[in-house]
């Protein structure tokens, strides 16, 4: 690879946003095709030393999909589901996103996946994560769930908010 | 065995001890209390935690108050740095699985 893509994560203090950004050296349509195939995202998207795993996926208008990540052993450390909104080849997918494992439902993320065509052949992602509160989203990017570590108690959260 | 804040995040009751002990510092007959575990369970993960640096213990008479070490818990602070890596981790497949991806066409050229 010629040049080295930064990814980027910004998530605002007290904000319920979570924007992750990274340039690709592949045409839109490649990096499109990557993110809207079960058979492609079960390839990248685990972890280190996990595995992806689709029980459904169907990346459409009005699809739906599950998926867990597995530990080396097979294991289950979490699930997710979520319903497809929309499906604009290969500009933009839609979707919603929750995480099966908490014991309280309705923490549910709205996520915006943007594919812009820059020169030369490259493609800029940007990945948009609206949560329903800060608590949610401050426990997405601080839980880490897909480790297997779960998350974090809600005052707990609070707390780091507030900077104790 | 590791012995790190994520660790200790890493159990479930563990993290409801966490929680509780948030509030207020507790003894480990009253933290059991809220739980359907042993109090020789709660014990382990107390220990554990204590370990992992992320609760101190504080003598009063007979009974021994269980706190959080605030100063450790910032180190979640971290988190992002943690969820960035993630993501960078997965980015870097996909560039791999991008080049594998573009190959037959170029070949059939």
């Amino acid at each position: 690879m010629a040049t080295k893509n930064q990814t980027i994560v910004t998530a605002e203090k007290g904000k319920q946003e979570v924007f992750i950004i990274r340039e690709f050296d592949a045409p839109r349509e490649l990096v499109f095709k990557a993110f809207s195939n079960v058979e492609f995202l079960e390839q990248f998207f685990a972890p280190q030393n996990r595995v992806t795993k689709y029980e459904y996926g169907n990346i459409h208008d009005n699809g739906s999909y599950k998926y867990s990540t597995l530990d080396e052993n097979g294991k289950i450390l979490c699930t997710f589901k979520g319903v497809i909104h929309e499906v604009a080849a290969p500009e933009r997918i839609i979707q919603t996103a929750e995480f099966a494992g908490l014991p309280i439902k309705g923490h549910v993320v709205l996520e915006k996946i943007t594919f812009e065509s820059l020169p030369n052949n490259r493609t800029k992602l940007t990945i948009h994560d609206v949560c329903m509160s800060v608590a949610d989203r401050d426990m997405m990017v601080t839980s880490d769930m897909e480790r297997g570590l779960g998350e974090i108690f809600n005052h707990l959260d609070s707390l780091l908010l507030k900077g104790f | 065995m590791r012995r790190d804040i994520f660790q200790a995040i890493a159990d479930p009751t563990r993290r409801a001890i966490i929680g509780l002990i948030a509030l207020q510092a507790m003894t480990p007959n009253a933290l059991a209390e809220n739980f359907q575990t042993s109090r020789q369970a709660i014990s382990k993960h107390l220990r554990i935690l204590t370990e992992c640096k992320l609760v101190k213990q504080e003598q009063q008479g007979r009974e021994i108050y269980y706190s959080l070490e605030i100063k450790k818990m910032k180190e979640i602070d971290k988190w992002l740095e943690q969820y960035r890596k993630i993501w960078e981790n997965r980015f870097s497949k996909l560039d791999n699985l991008l080049t594998t991806m573009q190959k037959p066409k170029s070949t059939k050229k």
